[in-house]
């Protein structure tokens, strides 16, 4: 892969590497032939985030080996050719952010050299097992920087699935009245802190309260509460009202930061609750797409229109009251992304190609386990089919460590829990203290009631492997389940 | 009696920037020799027994240095140095400890605020405090309380009486200011590291602007274990004035300085441009590699510095001096810009 850089362009592709690198450690490189994209994802695989630059954006870009003088163009008839790697984004930044960089340089010069292809670099040294990314710094004067990273080849693809609902709710707005409306809410520096506000979005009203998790109880801290006109959005579309989302502000800052810096607004997509947010960005030749996986804000009554996808907000207070350790604590409710293996998502690839708006992002279907595509009706039976089977299943369907955002996590081995590692000790811990037992059977019996996938790190789904006792129990409502459910636990 | 004797060092300046901003550019071991002669002080430190810094500071930096030579004694502790054609004393002292003292009212951490390029050398100062990160926690990063300080001078006069003495260092923040004394304790010094540099046997000698060579190190990764140099005599085609030369063999560059680690590598490629290199000699073709670490301990003195002179020897023994701006008021005298030299030995290719 070769592509080059003008001056003008390199400094947006620095924004899009630093707030990548705000996103997660790791950044994946995909070049195809007609665009070459940037994703990573946070630890806790709840936010992702992709840069997408057309062709056009490079003042030069070609997949594949470079063309040896002489040699007859025959590249185009060759199969699809993708390269991708992965590499560390802060060593990526170091390079690109260097002070020198942006006063010096004329031209930047890309390009992937893989590993086997040796004699391109005949003259270079040896060591060519390794793929690298060349980054040339071509500056004034005529001083050549040519930087050699190591790439790493990535095993699997993360990718969000995309949801293609129809309700689906569409604001717009620029990045400077974002940070206006977030300024009032006080953020504390530290790296644990990872914030999350509680948007509601109404017919009239947008209105923003800072959600208190348990990791700020005693702190004393500041409930702000900020309401706006939906005026102040450039374009507003809600599908139903209100809509109650809850995220973290970590990565959300980092967009903000970059629209900021590049002047482009935030088109932000939601449509309940529990689906994750999806933010675009788009500019000249470039795309980006942010996702944040939204969570489930404490006591916030649902609307009826939307409880049939929660049957368990009844005992919100409960919960409360009886678990020390705060199960109910605002969890993020997904992860976002799922593992794709490679193989798959080529083929997927080529074959969905223009399918959709973001086509290669969508796990193929053939991936076993719940997916996180919000079905059409239609398949809706045939999918709560495949999610029996897996009830039966004892391995843990997730760890607790996906679900909390990384500074969460840490509190929680900090509070002495850190011992939990699997689905098992969980349990255990859970039992001990009054877990939630009102999990509905009905919800896995009864899949329009269940989002199935978006459940999966919901206490409900979490006591899967054992509520098989329940399943006579399904045709009750879940306020029934709730308290048939709860009165033996609480002898303890 | 010593009590009788004349100090054998007083040297006082107005402004203690200057001189710090020097000693600062070889603090990289805390242990420093102090030479006294009459043209004025050598600040030698060596580190590893590879890589060895001296700072040439010149009497007339100084408002007032006075120096006595101790008087001869048979005493073998005095360490005269009366056999030698140029009367020196030297004395051992901790280095950190006395930029420590030099900044105890934080007015010395904006350093060379002194001759070219006053502005933003402040900035860069305190980004190399961080990036190279010494394992030596130097107390200059404390930042001046009032930024308009630099307006005021802190004035220092340091004394050496004898050997045995401590030294003494009077910092006057203002005239009308408060002033320290300490004394800091100094020590028989040890016997100094020399690797004979001979200027016969150079095979590169490159005068740089520094900011070329100070953005050429700060570029590279901290976490690269490996410098490399490599040059090769211009081709006679190349025409050093117009600085266009024919495409180059890219194996063959006139300088490149190569850096790697387990992360990835650097390559960076000077062109034989007066823009660029000021001078240029090369004998034959170079390539001696040295530890990076070692070499970025010369950042701090590159980054102060106006000129860098870069020479290897075919022992690939590297000397790099820093020019000092001259202080200021004495812009004219060339004569009195102090310099650091630094040397360091190649590592041993066939040991790599």
């Amino acid at each position: 892969m070769q592509a080059a850089l003008d001056a003008s362009s390199l400094k947006p592709f620095t924004r899009a590497i630093s707030c990548l690198a705000r996103y997660g450690d790791e950044l994946t490189i995909c070049a195809y032939p007609d665009y070459f994209s940037l994703s990573a994802t946070n630890s806790a695989k709840s936010a992702y985030c992709r840069f997408k630059y057309e062709k056009e954006f490079f003042s030069r870009y070609r997949v594949g080996k470079p063309r040896r003088k002489g040699e007859v163009d025959e590249g185009d008839l060759e199969e699809i050719q993708m390269v991708k790697a992965q590499l560390l984004a802060k060593n990526l930044l170091s390079v690109l952010k260097h002070r020198t960089v942006e006063k010096a340089v004329e031209r930047c010069e890309l390009s992937i050299v893989e590993g086997s292809d040796s004699d391109a670099e005949s003259d270079e040294e040896t060591d060519s097992l390794e793929s690298k990314l060349v980054i040339r710094f071509l500056c004034k004067h005529g001083v050549v920087k040519t930087h050699r990273l190591v790439l790493s080849t990535p095993t699997t693809l993360m990718a969000p699935g995309v949801p293609d609902t129809p309700n689906q709710a569409r604001v717009n707005i620029g990045p400077t009245a974002l940070r206006n409306m977030l300024e009032h809410f006080p953020m504390n520096k530290g790296a644990k802190a990872d914030p999350q506000l509680i948007w509601s979005f109404d017919n009239e009203n947008v209105s923003l309260k800072t959600c208190e998790s348990s990791m700020d109880k005693g702190k004393g801290q500041i409930s702000t509460e900020l309401t706006i006109s939906a005026e102040e959005f450039d374009a507003y579309d809600i599908y139903t009202s209100p809509i109650i989302i809850a995220f973290h502000l970590r990565e959300f800052n980092a967009t903000i930061a970059y629209a900021d810096s590049m002047t482009l607004s935030l088109d932000m997509r939601f449509t309940d609750t529990l689906t994750p947010l999806f933010i675009d960005v788009e500019g000249d030749c470039t795309q980006g797409l942010f996702v944040i996986a939204t969570s489930q804000p404490p006591g916030v009554p649902i609307p009826t229109s939307q409880s049939s996808y929660r049957p368990m907000s009844s005992n919100k207070k409960r919960e409360r009251e009886e678990t020390p350790v705060d199960i109910n604590r605002p969890k993020r409710t997904m992860k976002i992304v799922q593992k794709v293996e490679i193989d798959a998502a080529d083929k997927n690839i080529s074959q969905s190609r223009h399918a959709s708006r973001v086509p290669w992002s969508m796990p193929p279907p053939s991936l076993p386990g719940p997916s996180s595509l919000r079905l059409p009706p239609a398949s809706v039976h045939q999918l709560s089919q495949r999610h029996i089977p897996l009830k039966r299943k004892e391995e843990p369907l997730f760890l607790p460590s996906s679900q909390l955002s990384a500074a969460e996590n840490k509190v929680l081995k900090e509070a002495g829990f850190g011992d939990i590692e699997t689905l098992e000790d969980l349990n255990a811990l859970l039992e001990g203290e009054g877990e939630e037992v009102e999990f509905p059977p009905s919800q896995v019996q009864n899949p329009p009631s269940s989002k199935q996938n978006q459940g999966r790190n919901d206490p409900a789904v979490e006591r899967n492997s054992e509520s098989t006792d329940f399943v006579d129990d399904m045709d009750f409502g879940p306020t029934q389940a709730t308290q048939r459910g709860f009165h033996p636990l609480f002898n303890d | 009696m010593p009590t009788e004797q004349p100090p054998v060092l007083t040297a006082s300046v107005h402004d203690l920037r200057y001189v710090a901003a020097i000693l600062r550019g070889v603090n990289f071991h805390n242990r420093a020799t102090v030479t006294v002669t009459k043209q004025g002080l050598t600040v030698k430190v060596e580190e590893a027994r590879t890589i060895t810094a001296a700072a040439w500071i010149f009497a007339d930096i100084f408002d007032e240095f006075i120096y006595n030579p101790e008087t001869p004694t048979d005493d073998d502790f005095m360490r005269t140095t009366q056999d030698q054609e140029i009367e020196s004393s030297s004395f051992e002292m901790p280095l950190n400890t006395v930029l420590d003292c030099l900044n105890i009212f934080g007015t010395a951490a904006s350093s060379t605020g002194t001759g070219v390029g006053k502005k933003g050398w402040k900035k860069q100062n305190q980004d190399s405090d961080r990036e190279s990160g010494d394992e030596e926690a130097g107390g200059n990063r404390v930042e001046p309380l009032n930024p308009n300080a630099s307006e005021k001078h802190t004035g220092m006069r340091l004394t050496y009486m004898s050997p045995g003495y401590p030294l003494t260092l009077l910092i006057a923040e203002d005239v009308v200011g408060p002033t320290t004394t300490c004394e800091i304790s100094t020590y028989e010094p040890e016997p100094y590291l020399d690797f004979g540099f001979d200027p016969e046997k150079v095979v590169l000698r490159i005068i740089l602007k520094s900011s070329w060579f100070r953005d050429a190190l700060s570029e590279l990764d901290p976490s690269y274990d490996k410098l490399t140099f490599i040059s090769n005599p211009p081709e006679m085609s190349d025409n050093p004035m117009t600085g266009k030369s024919r495409r180059r063999n890219p194996t063959k560059p006139i300088l490149r300085i190569k850096a790697g680690g387990n992360f990835g590598s650097t390559e960076m490629d000077y062109p034989n441009d007066r823009d660029v290199l000021e001078s240029f000699e090369c004998m034959q073709s170079v390539s001696f590699s040295y530890r990076f670490s070692h070499i970025a301990k010369s950042l701090r003195a590159v980054q102060s510095s106006t000129k860098t002179s870069l020479r290897i020897d075919n022992d690939g023994l590297l000397s790099l001096q820093f020019m000092m701006p001259p202080p200021k008021g004495k812009e004219n005298n060339a004569e009195s810009s102090a310099f650091i030299d630094f040397q360091c030995l190649a590592l041993d290719d066939e040991i790599i």
